[in-house]
């Protein structure tokens, strides 16, 4: 593995925009492996899933953090003065998906059911 | 990121999140002062509902310079008439700070720290014996350590975490 891969292959990405149907890890990697080009299912890893914090979103989209074995050729290909890169949706029912490396704002990366949620 | 595997796990009940900041300001070649990131932080919290009676109960993590922002902010709402803000000073239940310089690093070590392009602004925010040093923490004091120190012993109250 040469030295920028093993870079990539250390960064932590944020995936925001998810819909609010994915439930599990494994959702969010199946929906990335379908929208990235040559990203194997396998050299996904999604470490978190979570509610938006944006209490305007009925229902809330969810945010993920993400790392890949091999950068994906969108990142790959943009990634000298880009921090943020978005991941086109195959439908018109479906948003797109914003990655990014920067973490700017809030990122909530669990969720507590709300009968048990007592504090932050 | 044990803020993510590790502490939901161990703390029942609670939700992680994680604030990050940008002291560059945004197509522009200007730094962010301290002030300035200690805004940004309170604009961030009313965004996302903490002036709302619904709110929880808040603990804050805090690691070096955002030990500062975090003070600041604290400071700003605790010196606010906006009755919004209060409301987010009263969900504070408190703060947790890893390695950060409550009273200022000499310049040269921050500047190891930034490398190239140091923040100067920042520079001189958290410089020892800079304006910002030798106020904010004195009000972080007198605002906060006060309601740490209540209680009917008179003793300073730790900060409670069901670990």
């Amino acid at each position: 593995m040469n030295h920028n891969q093993t870079m990539w292959a250390k960064k932590v990405f944020r995936l925001r925009g998810l819909p609010n149907t994915i439930t599990t890890l494994e959702g969010v990697a199946s929906l990335l492996c379908s929208l990235l080009d040559s990203t194997p299912l396998d050299t996904i890893h999604v470490f978190s899933l979570a509610a938006s914090l944006n209490i305007h979103e009925n229902p809330p989209s969810k945010v993920a953090t993400v790392m890949f074995d091999k950068v994906p050729s969108v990142i790959r290909d943009d990634h000298e003065y880009n921090n943020e890169w978005l991941v086109s949706a195959t439908t018109d029912t479906e948003g797109d998906l914003t990655l990014d490396t920067h973490f700017l704002g809030m990122t909530p990366l669990n969720d507590s059911h709300p009968d048990e949620h007592l504090y932050e | 990121m044990w803020i993510r595997d590790g502490l939901p796990k161990h703390l029942q009940h609670s939700r992680a999140v994680l604030y990050g900041y940008e002291s560059k300001l945004r197509d522009s070649q200007s730094f962010q002062t301290i002030p300035d990131l200690a805004k940004g932080l309170i604009n961030q919290l009313e965004a996302y509902g903490w002036t709302l009676p619904s709110a929880k109960p808040v603990a804050f993590l805090a690691h070096s310079l955002g030990g500062l922002v975090l003070k600041e902010s604290l400071v700003q709402l605790a010196e606010s008439r906006n009755r919004p803000y209060k409301n987010i000073l009263e969900t504070v239940q408190g703060v947790v700070f890893f390695g950060v310089p409550h009273l200022g690093m000499e310049r040269a070590h921050f500047r190891t720290i930034v490398k190239s392009d140091p923040d100067e602004a920042l520079v001189d925010d958290i410089a020892r014996n800079s304006t910002l040093s030798s106020q904010a923490q004195p009000g972080f004091l007198r605002y906060f350590f006060g309601t740490l120190n209540s209680g009917a012993s008179g003793h300073s109250r730790p900060l409670s975490l069901p670990l």
